[in-house]
């Protein structure tokens, strides 16, 4: 089974990548092989079954609202970002 | 012995006796590094300078009476987690010279308890594969058989546990990237309960998956490291608020009375008779140290390997989106466009098999096809959960193989990323229940070249039961030191 065209280009699109010509085939074979096995899951009877997003016992509650300290702004421009007068720099965005 | 051949709790006591410094532990363990790891390839930075000033750190802390075991015990560090200052790659051109700006919780409470680090080791890029050959930076080596891989993604942090390139390691298991690489490098290595370990400063794969553990020499080191680094930390929105750290607290007593199930399906098709054997072998050992051994079933489990592969992709593709050439590490050159920006840094940034991952993980989120492959994965996850559970309730434990093979030579299988996966099948049920499991070293298989490959057994236990796990791990250890 092969992924067709328009699909794998769409795949891209939602993945902002770029589909490099000498690995559309492979790339694409792949990932049907994949989904084939995926779709072993339909054989599983799952009616009325929860699905299970995370494992934590955990609720999603809110946490006091602390004021802290730290800065991380000047360093995090530093770490490697394109920045300019303390600001993240990118291409023209309007035009 | 020399000092780098030597476990924790042996380097502890001379430490304390102050027979030796931390500053000459960390020198010994530097010329290690540098007269071994050309051949083994498990560093991808070693941050001599940090060592040292950690070192002296630990000095000061043996002599002021404030040192606990693992003061000046030098330590590798898997390189998806944060360290300060000292870059943080992932194995990828995304991140290849990206300096964090604050430490993973990991980090903080290793240095709190003052271990000295010494690097940060190879994976496979952004923790996305089970050889370390899906690493952009470079390629790790066996120990045991330098033709043959360490495992993954992990790969990095085991081997330099087997080549005494440092006394312990951290690494982190999505789906087996710790136990793996483990019982593929003859170490012990342990994925800990979901949430007991703070996942602040790991960067993210699949989120509902991903934690971090230790990679030692001994199962009593391993308890050891895993008090050091466990805790509840309110900056992991996952991480547990209260539960037992004293991990090491059974190591020692006798297994009478314990009941470990060996579920069927562990040792069906594709295991190798050699994993099979000496699985069996630990089983029987661990019956004469007075647990009671008894076949179970677990058909559940033919399920996990594809809810697995749908759950994690899906759970990247959304992760790894923060990548997009503007706030973290590589941009691409010769942009015109923000969409181009996007697309070029992502298609260079990130490797082969990081881009698959994020391609089907779109695909089975995307409108049309959620139902069919997500949710049901969601779902197929409950009903595992509810079988593992129904067999906790008559055992303590299960034994099963880690892998279904020993370690493959470099090469053999990077070109079929399927195969690969299906390496997975023993250790991706543990994260989909969010378990506690142990790699323990349990012997080795002969090659048709004559390399001898380490093989270890997975137990695996319901949520908390840590101190069982190595309770019965120490118990096979000493047996198996006795046999041989």
């Amino acid at each position: 089974m092969e992924l067709d065209a328009k699909t794998l280009e769409t795949l891209a699109w939602l993945s902002r990548l770029d589909i490099p010509a000498d690995e559309e085939a492979a790339l694409s074979s792949s990932i049907a092989e994949m989904l084939t096995f995926f779709r072993q899951l339909s054989a599983l009877d799952t009616e009325g079954v929860p699905p299970t997003a995370h494992i934590a016992p955990l609720e999603n509650v809110l946490r006091e609202d602390e004021p802290f300290s730290e800065r991380l702004d000047r360093d995090l421009l530093l770490s490697g970002t394109e920045s300019e007068d303390g600001l993240i720099t990118l291409p023209k965005v309007i035009g | 012995m020399k000092y780098s051949e030597m476990d924790i709790a042996a380097l502890s006591a001379l430490l304390q006796k102050r027979e030796v410094s931390a500053r000459e532990l960390a020198d010994d363990a530097l010329k290690a590094i540098a007269e071994t790891d050309g051949t083994v390839g498990a560093y991808l930075t070693v941050a001599q300078d940090e060592a040292f000033r950690q070192a002296d750190l630990a000095d000061d802390m043996l002599k002021n009476g404030t040192a606990g075991p693992l003061t000046g015990i030098p330590f590798a560090m898997k390189d998806n987690i944060c360290t300060k200052g000292i870059r943080t790659t992932c194995a990828s051109k995304m991140l290849e010279n990206w300096l964090p700006v604050y430490d993973a919780c990991v980090t903080e409470q290793l240095k709190k308890a003052g271990a000295v680090m010494l690097g940060k080791t190879n994976m496979d890029e952004f923790a996305m594969g089970s050889s370390s050959e899906n690493s952009a930076l470079q390629v790790t080596h066996n120990p045991a058989a330098p033709d043959y891989v360490p495992g993954g993604s992990s790969g990095g942090s085991a081997a330099a546990v087997a080549a005494n390139e440092c006394a312990f390691a951290i690494g982190s298991d999505t789906g087996g990237s710790i136990r793996q690489p483990a019982s593929f490098c003859g170490v012990v290595g342990m994925k800990p309960t979901y949430g007991t370990v703070s996942r602040y400063g790991l960067v993210a794969y699949a989120s509902s998956f991903d934690q971090i553990g230790p990679l030692t020499k001994t199962v009593a080191d391993n308890a050891k490291v895993l008090e050091a680094i466990s805790c509840h930390d309110r900056r992991d929105s996952t991480s547990l608020p209260e539960f037992d750290t004293n991990y090491s607290a059974l190591i020692g007593k006798d297994l009478t009375g314990m009941k470990i199930g060996l579920p069927k399906e562990y040792f069906g098709r594709g295991i190798h008779a050699d994993v099979a054997a000496l699985v069996q072998n630990a089983a029987k050992q661990l019956e004469q140290a007075g647990a009671v051994m008894e076949e179970c079933s677990l058909p559940a489990v033919e399920y996990a390997l594809p809810a697995y592969y749908v759950l994690c992709c899906a759970e990247a593709s959304s992760n790894l989106a923060r990548f997009d050439g503007i706030r973290y590490g590589f941009r691409a050159d010769g942009i015109e466009d923000l969409d181009q920006l996007y697309r070029k840094t992502r298609t260079q940034g990130f490797g082969r098999e990081v881009r698959r991952r994020i391609l089907l993980g779109n695909y089975v989120l995307s409108a049309g096809y959620y139902d069919a492959y997500y949710k049901k994965a969601q779902q197929a996850r409950t009903l595992l959960i509810r079988a593992f559970a129904e067999l906790f309730q008559r055992y303590d434990m299960l034994l099963t193989p880690v892998a279904p093979t020993p370690a493959y030579q470099i090469g053999e299988k990077a070109g079929d990323p399927m195969e690969m996966a299906l390496g997975d099948i023993c250790t991706v049920p543990v994260n989909l229940g969010g378990l506690p499991a142990i790699s323990v070293p349990c012997g080795t298989s002969a090659a048709a070249d004559g390399a001898k490959l380490p093989v270890g057994f997975q137990l695996i236990g319901p949520a908390f039961s840590e101190a069982k796990l190595y309770q019965a791990a120490s118990a096979y250890e000493k047996c198996g030191i006795a046999a041989r």
